[in-house]
């Protein structure tokens, strides 16, 4: 029987897995307390989608340096503002992200009821803002509307100092109008400045999050994943035994958090599509996990867990990981090709998706294959009251066969 | 049945066959220059034309972050939906007491009635019992009574306000012609609307805050131009009926009917047959039906003169569903006029071009409210369902809500390109090197995975396209996932299979015993995903959503072929019991 086969690993060595557990452990509790540092120290670079605001993404014909970009920002009265190159480096493009203010503050509103009043000699206007770049106004109604309505125009035109885009006829009783008015938008406005400033302008992208649907999108993408995360666990609660569990809690926290690190350290934009990444992330990590799990609870011995000696069962999940460790690189290496080739050759937000792909799935392998397990020892050695483990002593792995003919 | 690996092998193939065949409209959908994309956004039925008469017509629609196209959500502002409601029966209620010659002293749009006496305030609190069924009395002291809209009310026009808005919404986009635009509630006061291949979003923001166009105008039942054509188009009936007047006489009602598809050369048919004074407009009949209106040229009235429109009952003593419509000052002239001189004829509602209906006028309305009675012989629901229908017609001329912009996302048609256009090359290195990877390390069995993993990825597509779901870049993501989850599987069982030949067995147990042993490790690792996916499809927003879409297709179609597709190569390779299996 000659079975030339190609591998990486060959599962006769039978290294001592053990001998790292320790180590893994620590990181699995290390890369949470550094990312929660990072967070902390140089903060999330939180896209628009959970902070709200307003974000273009703009192509200049020519390159311009981010801190020109900012100067006319802040001469439009956006000082909050964030200018960063974005894409691939010849295509000049630019993420500006402002706090979008309202268009009007009470000042704007004030004033501008008064010039109606003057302008227009009635008695009664009431503007008030709906939404950013909208002012319901309500006059007095009038015999012939059209010409009110180009008055009104006329008015807003010349003495408001915003450009106005349309005004409607929203509504109307026996004893008023209402119009709705439609200023310039904010993304109009720098779209503006900055074709002014360097020439012609793509607006590429444009994003505006209301602050108030942001929170909301924030608690429902946090608990959208705390639930998934919790299922899994019952599922593997249930799957396996209330032993397993832990490792794979210990594993999902150092993943998630590793991930949430390479958003920090790579400052890419964590939005809604960011947690499209760390479930990726998450989610083939799990089924690293699910699978060593699988294997460790087919390599012990069947009968009652409860009477087996610890260091039959230390032995057998070193047995474990031996057997799966040619399927994890395997895997890891399919995974790692398709996220690294991403990384190299897409663009934007592929590319920082590839990048916590990338790291998120090399930290992940390794809290499989040996935190998760190593957890389950510490489980099995504290919960289960048993004495007599010795990590330094060498495993002893028994074979299917040895198993049968009751070795063990 | 499927013991024997050629039934298995012709199984699958059948059921490539089928994917192939629901995958058609999507390759066509993709292959489409600018200009097709363009006719196809345009005009509904424009891909159904480009595709074969047998094939379906859904198709993977790429997101808006990879077409571009605007994505906007509104809140709707409830609240002021209700004050402006009270402020609205506050008035009709002063009306109609002076008409009554009821005492009161004065009513706030608070509905706070204020009176001269406590007995002029009862016998108003009495009669507003008996006439205002909408209104309830809330507290009083002496000389004040605080009313308020009645709770069903309130909370109908909770709930209606959001449906209402939607309907306006939808019907002002259906002018802009944006083909697939979806507009969707989202909780419980939001509205997300995405237009695919619109690109200006301060465009769409005054498109959408434009008035519907609501027209009034009379139909003419006294010409019979159309009795005198000639020639009808194949598909068109001339049919002549009836409807009842006022007095109990007949009006005649002689009209075109045909199926929907015919409209434009109905269209071209009537081209210079129609009188001057008259104009055609079309209606709908039963669900794919159409039917001509002959109508009066001039516009009687639009609906920017009608403020209100509420679903009410036909009389005092008659509880069948009615519609009221309440007209501006100067609407309630013209309609006075209108109605004198039109009992016994037909108005028709024209909301965008369309007929939506022609009640008949039974009396001379001077005060500016109408009521129009639906017609008979039905269930109370079914009018009651045609009332709301038709009370949402006459409202889409203006918002019944205030909105607010909540979210504005465009993108820009260059960007997704690019995104795609890059993707594409990271996604062939990427499958590229895998192929080969499984290929150099399994050998034939490797190459048996691939085969396996590209059914897979058929498979899924042809799902989608099936579903007509939409795909994002968050969704390529999932996609990718279940891709890397494919491989996986296919990884445990070759390792299995390797590891059972390692310990002497024959080729054709060792496959046998490694599917049996990999089982519960792939099983596990599927459902975990897929119990993922459930949660946050049932949990998450828009991205994240696109995102377990794909999980949960993805984890399902896998299983099967992970299982089921390269057992039949195995079994296939080794039905003769061979000494060796390459992998």
């Amino acid at each position: 029987m000659n079975h030339r086969m190609f591998r990486f690993f060959d599962p006769k060595t039978e290294v001592n897995f053990i001998r790292f557990f320790r180590a893994s452990l620590l990181i699995a509790a290390l890369v949470p307390i550094i990312a929660i540092a990072g967070v902390w120290t140089t903060g999330l670079n939180w896209g628009i989608d959970f902070s709200g605001g307003m974000e273009m993404q703009v192509q200049f014909s020519k390159p311009v340096h981010a801190d020109e970009i900012r100067k006319v920002l802040e001469e439009l009265g956006y000082g909050k503002n964030q200018v960063q190159a974005y894409g691939a480096k010849d295509s000049y493009e630019m993420l500006i992200r402002v706090e979008r203010m309202d268009t009007f503050s009470e000042d704007d509103v004030k004033r501008i009821e008064n010039l109606l009043v003057g302008q227009l000699n009635s008695a009664s206007v009431q503007a008030h803002p709906n939404s950013q770049d909208r002012l319901l106004i309500r006059l007095p109604s009038a015999n012939d509307q059209k010409a009110q309505e180009e008055k009104l125009t006329a008015i807003l035109a010349a003495h408001s100092g915003f450009r106005t885009r349309s005004i409607l006829h929203e509504d109307s009783q026996n004893n008023w109008v209402e119009y709705n008015v439609l200023f310039m938008g904010v993304s109009d406005k720098v779209a503006e400045a900055l074709t002014a400033a360097f020439g012609k302008v793509e607006v590429r992208r444009v994003e505006f999050v209301d602050s108030q649907v942001s929170k909301q999108l924030r608690t429902d993408g946090a608990l959208a994943v705390f639930y998934a995360i919790l299922a899994i666990l019952i599922y593997i609660a249930i799957r396996f035994d209330l032993f397993f569990a832990p490792g794979a809690v210990v594993c999902l926290i150092q993943d998630t958090f590793g991930a949430f690190l390479v958003f920090v350290l790579g400052r890419y934009e964590f939005d809604l599509p960011s947690v499209a990444a760390l479930l990726t992330v998450v989610g083939v990590s799990i089924n690293n996990t699910i699978v060593v799990y699988d294997r460790i609870r087919e390599t012990l011995p069947p009968g009652d867990r409860s009477k087996l000696a610890e260091n039959t069962i230390r032995d057998c999940v070193n047995k474990a990981i031996n057997d799966t460790m040619s399927r994890t690189i395997n895997t890891s290496l399919t995974v790692l090709f398709s996220s690294i080739s991403l990384w190299i050759f897409a663009g934007g937000v592929i590319k920082s998706f590839a990048a916590v792909l990338t790291i998120g799935l090399g930290l992940g392998a390794f809290s499989s294959t040996l935190a998760a397990p190593a957890t389950y020892l510490w489980m099995v050695h504290y919960l289960g009251r048993r004495e007599g483990l010795n990590r330094d002593e060498g495993p002893k792995g028994y074979t299917r066969e040895e198993k049968a003919r009751g070795v063990v | 049945m499927f013991e024997s690996w050629k039934t298995r092998l012709l199984f699958s193939g059948i059921l490539l066959g089928s994917a192939i065949y629901l995958l058609i409209p999507t390759l066509v959908y993709f292959r489409l220059d600018e200009s097709q994309l363009r006719e196809v956004r345009r005009d509904k039925h424009a891909f159904a034309k480009m595709l074969p008469a047998w094939s379906i017509d859904t198709h993977i629609v790429p997101g808006l972050d990879l077409q571009g196209g605007v994505h906007m959500v509104l809140g709707v502002d409830v609240e002021k939906a209700l004050k402006d409601r009270a402020a609205r029966t506050a008035e009709r209620l002063k009306d109609y007491a002076k008409e009554q010659k009821m005492a009161f002293s004065d009513i706030s749009a608070e509905l706070l009635g204020t009176f001269a006496s406590t007995s002029e305030r009862d016998t108003f609190t009495e009669f507003v019992s008996k006439k205002f069924q909408e209104l309830r009395l809330v507290s009083q002291t002496d000389a004040q009574a605080q009313f308020e809209l009645d709770p069903t009310l309130v909370s109908s026009v909770r709930r209606d306000a959001v449906d209402q808005t939607i309907n306006t919404i939808r019907t002002r986009i259906d002018k802009m012609g944006v083909t697939e635009p979806s507009i969707s509630k989202r909780g419980s006061d939001k509205i997300q609307i995405q237009l695919p291949g619109f690109d200006n979003p301060e465009e769409a923001k005054s498109l959408i805050g434009r008035t519907a166009q609501l027209e009034f105008q009379m139909v003419d039942d006294k010409t019979e131009f159309l009795k005198e054509l000639k020639d009808l188009p194949e598909g068109v009936q001339m049919i002549t009926s009836s409807y009842g007047r006022p007095n109990g006489s007949q009006g005649k009602d002689i009209f075109l009917q045909f199926p929907e598809e015919k409209l434009e050369s109905v269209k071209s048919y009537l081209k210079g047959k129609i009188p001057a004074e008259n104009v055609i407009k079309f209606g709908s009949l039963g669900p794919s039906y159409l039917r001509t209106y002959t109508l009066d040229r001039k516009v009687a009235l639009t609906g920017e003169e009608l403020i209100d429109a509420q679903v009410s009952q036909a009389g005092e003593m008659d509880s069948r569903p009615a519609v009221s419509m309440t007209f501006s000052a100067g609407g309630a002239r013209v309609f006075d006029e209108l109605s004198g001189s039109n009992i016994g004829n037909r108005m028709a509602i024209v909301l965008e071009e369309r007929v939506d209906s022609a009640p008949v006028f039974n009396t001379r309305i001077p005060s500016g409210r109408a009521s129009i009675t639906l017609g008979g012989g039905r269930t109370h629901e079914e009018t009651l369902k045609d009332a709301n229908q038709l009370t949402l017609v006459l409202k889409s001329g203006a918002l019944p809500a205030p909105v607010t912009f909540r979210e504005e996302r465009s993108v820009g048609p260059s960007l997704g390109a690019d995104s795609i256009q890059k993707g594409q090359m990271a996604f062939l290195v990427g499958s590229v090197l895998v192929i080969l990877l499984m290929i150099f390390y399994y050998r034939i069995s490797g190459f048996f995975s691939v085969v396996a993993v590209i059914y897979n990825l058929i498979l899924m597509l042809a799902a989608l396209a099936w579903l007509g779901a939409t795909v994002t870049l968050p969704g390529i993501a999932g996609l990718l996932l279940t891709f890397g989850i494919a491989v996986d599987a296919n990884v445990i069982i070759n390792e299995r299979i390797r590891e059972e030949l390692r310990r002497g067995k024959m080729p054709r147990e060792a496959v046998a015993t490694g599917y049996r042993s990999a089982f519960t490790a792939v099983f596990d690792s599927h459902v975990t995903s897929f119990i993922a996916g459930l949660v946050l499809w049932e949990f998450g927003t828009g991205p994240v959503q696109n995102f377990a879409t794909m999980l949960i297709i993805g984890t399902v179609l896998s299983i099967f072929t992970a299982v089921f597709i390269t057992r039949i190569f195995f079994d296939m390779v080794t039905a003769n019991n061979p000494k060796e299996l390459s992998i």
